[in-house]
């Protein structure tokens, strides 16, 4: 093929410009430590990195509910090691009471001891976390329990997602377990009612059956001490997979967006030859021109 | 029968011809670098009989002319691949500038301001009565809006912005056009092939297929016709008819040709050439995603809008938007804002579905960060529908920066063709030199020799 003058250099001239576009675009890679640089570069890629940013903010969302969740929790799993004490306390002093050598004035001084414990309890029902009564159940709309210990709430749970399809009662049934859910006529304000009515009457057999109940009373706590637990359980079970999915998400992104600084820098060097060859062979080609030599 | 005057003659001829070949060197040689030149070269003829003087006289050579070297399919390939490659950097210009519009790669922007709303949505479920969690709701609500907004507009002014190079571009067609007229009427007029001008307008032709893709055909008298791809004809023989630039009802500038029956849109039919690639990143690339945009926005605001209706703010009121009320899908990315009912009070964000429940009923809380992986009227999940978007609009760039390789390429095949045809080449040119300086030196060898030969016979006289 014939070659005119122009065709020669211009050869060059694109050769010499692309080699150094695509250095440009390697040393951009470089420099800003991302293959991605917009939109363009690789949508599909562009796609995943999208995805997977997304899925790390998700994951952050969801964070911050577990935290709540979990602060709920813990605060309901303390409160029922008081309502534990407080029933525990309650049973001893029925046991106590319900022993013959104590006499009607005793047990009517027993009255106070069974009114601070009422309070108590009520106190501990009406525990509020994050303007939250967790005992009030879904409604929260004031303290649930009345000094006499008389329930307002409503008896659902607060359940909070904290991950994709996984959600956790944050709190306990409204109402639980203070009230008398199972109907077996063990709420713990009427055993408190009925403890303060057989002293009143120094009734020992009457605080004997009352004792009975509040063991009742009791393992029912327990059982939704136990629940709590579990709840607790899976929620940090729930906290493993979120750091599971940002770390898988964040392994992806290295993948995906991240330059890898090996590969830039043998194709950098690449290039740079590339582009030594390039201009010397253009320096020595001008060289070789009919006018240089007829004298 | 010759004699020797005719020898003379023939050793001027050569001696006119061999000049004449230097000059037509020079000629090339000095033009080695000028765009658009076509190489010369020399066209002779011998001439055995020359009418004027002695009919059988053969008197060597006789310069025809000068005459380009050129192909002329080959130049409208070449112009064709030069209004190509124009275009397509013309659109890949518009839609980089764009694309940084869009930082969505890097953290920013609308995709991570719809996560935050939705994760100011989980929040509010995992706390419906905290006041701090509905203000946070709030901002991100309007952060996202404002996102919206930003993305919307931005693309807007990038449209309203290729107003400028536009009207700048139609300016120098009708600056071009009326150059090959007039250029047309020049070539027609003259007798002689005029190289220069055909040079000229083979230029002023190029750089015309750089602004917009034309067709152009010969007349038998060597001037072009030169007409849009879509047929509306800018140059005919010494007319030219201008293309006109006005701004639409939209903001935008139309492209519009004078016809006897009126002014007539050619906006959506010029393809190629610089303007051609701009009124496609504009009219399509651009305009796609507005439109996808304004879909998104309209299609979250619904449904995040009638979930919204069905709760219970803190008043225990529902029916309440959460955004204002779109009525059409066009302009809703631009104008989509949070409601006054929202903005003036925060315990109006309906989280509750029971009102008997409020403040701590979260279900409706539920239900609105359930939105994040639900699809929407147009089948995608708020989130994907953004990436569609967005990673649509990356399809359109990788697709055009595909096209300027491609096109360039081609261009760069079309020129190296182009050239190895037409281009001057130096070493050719110095071998010529060489060439037409030896048969100089000989024709002034036969000119002495006939000079000698005269004068002999003038001496035999005395």
């Amino acid at each position: 093929m014939r070659v005119s003058t122009q065709q020669f250099y211009s050869t060059f001239q694109k050769g010499i410009s692309d080699q150094q576009s695509e250095m440009l675009k390697v040393q951009e890679q470089i420099t800003t430590g991302q293959k991605l640089n917009g939109l363009g570069d690789d949508p599909a890629a562009a796609r995943l990195v999208l995805q997977d940013q997304s899925l790390k903010r998700h994951v952050e969302g969801y964070n911050r509910s577990v935290d709540e969740a979990e602060q709920m929790l813990n605060t309901t799993d303390t409160i029922l090691m008081s309502v534990t004490s407080a029933v525990q306390e309650a049973q001893e002093l029925a046991l106590r009471m319900s022993n013959d050598t104590y006499n009607q004035d005793d047990r009517i001084a027993a009255q106070v001891s069974v009114s601070h414990l009422r309070q108590t309890l009520v106190d501990l029902g009406n525990t509020e976390v994050g303007g939250r009564y967790i005992f009030g159940g879904l409604g929260s709309s004031g303290p649930p329990f009345a000094a006499n210990g008389t329930f307002s709430g409503d008896t659902e749970a607060l359940s909070v997602r904290v991950g994709d399809g996984v959600t956790i009662d944050a709190t306990v049934n409204g109402g639980e377990p203070f009230l008398d859910s199972n109907g077996d006529g063990t709420g713990i304000f009427d055993l408190l009612d009925e403890l303060d009515a057989a002293l009143g009457s120094d009734d020992s057999e009457q605080i004997r059956a009352v004792h009975e109940k509040l063991n009742t009373a009791g393992v029912r706590v327990s059982r939704t001490e136990q629940n709590i637990g579990h709840s607790m359980v899976r929620l940090e079970g729930a906290q493993t997979a979120l750091d599971n999915i940002d770390l898988a998400a964040d392994l992806a992104l290295m993948e995906t967006r991240d330059t890898d600084f090996i590969d830039a820098s043998i194709k950098l060097q690449e290039i740079t030859l590339g582009l030594q060859a390039a201009l010397t062979a253009a320096t020595k080609m001008s060289g070789l021109s009919l006018a240089s030599l007829i004298g | 029968m010759s004699g020797n005057l005719d020898i003379m003659y023939v050793g001027r001829n050569a001696l006119e011809a061999a000049r004449t070949g230097i000059q037509t060197v020079s000629d090339n040689i000095a033009n080695v670098s000028t765009p658009g030149y076509h190489a010369q070269r020399l066209v002779l003829q011998s001439t055995d009989t020359y009418l004027t003087s002695a009919p059988n006289a053969n008197l060597g050579v006789h310069v025809q002319g000068v005459e380009r070297i050129v192909n002329e399919t080959v130049e409208l390939r070449l112009r064709e691949s030069k209004s190509q490659n124009s275009g397509a950097n013309a659109r890949a210009n518009v839609l980089t500038q764009a694309e940084a519009l869009f930082g969505d790669l890097e953290d920013e922007g609308l995709s991570p301001a719809l996560d935050e709303l939705f994760n100011a949505f989980e929040s509010l479920s995992a706390q419906p009565q905290d006041a701090t969690i509905r203000n946070q709701v709030t901002f991100a609500a309007e952060h996202f809006t404002d996102q919206l907004n930003t993305y919307a507009l931005g693309i807007e002014q990038v449209r309203e912005e290729l107003n400028v190079g536009i009207s700048a571009n139609v300016n120098e067609i009708n600056s071009l056009t009326s150059q090959v007229a007039e250029l047309n009427g020049l070539i027609a007029g003259s007798h002689e092939t005029a190289t220069d001008l055909l040079d000229r307008r083979d230029q002023v032709l190029g750089e015309l297929s750089q602004l917009i893709g034309v067709h152009t055909t010969t007349e038998s008298n060597s001037s072009v016709v030169v007409q849009t791809k879509s047929g509306y004809t800018l140059v005919n023989q010494t007319f030219s008819h201008d293309l006109i630039a006005t701004e639409g009802s939209d903001g935008l500038m139309q492209v519009y040709g004078e016809l006897t029956s009126g002014n007539t849109n050619l906006t959506d039919s010029i393809t190629d050439g610089e303007l051609g690639g701009t009124l496609k990143a504009r009219d399509q690339d651009l305009k796609a995603m507005q439109d996808e945009l304004d879909a998104f926005a309209y299609n979250f605001a619904e449904a995040v809008n009638s979930v919204h209706r069905d709760g219970y703010g803190l008043d225990t009121q529902k029916d309440r938007n959460f955004f204002i009320e779109l009525t059409e899908t066009a302009g809703a990315a631009k104008l989509i804002a949070v409601s006054d009912d929202i903005l003036d009070n925060p315990d109006n964000i309906a989280a509750a579905t029971d009102p008997t429940m409020v403040p701590g009923d979260n279900r409706n809380a539920s239900l609105l960060a359930d939105l994040r992986d639900e699809a929407m009227s147009d089948g995608q999940n708020p989130l994907s529908a953004v990436r569609s978007v967005l990673t649509n609009f990356g399809d359109r760039v990788q697709e055009a920066e595909n096209t300027v390789e491609v096109t360039e390429n081609s261009e760069a095949a079309m020129t190296r063709l182009q050239q190895s045809i037409s281009g001057v080449s130096l070493d050719e040119e110095l071998m010529s030199l060489l060439e037409w300086k030896q048969m100089f030196d000989a024709a002034s060898k036969i000119i002495q020799l006939a000079d000698e030969m005269v004068s002999a016979v003038i001496e035999l006289k005395r």
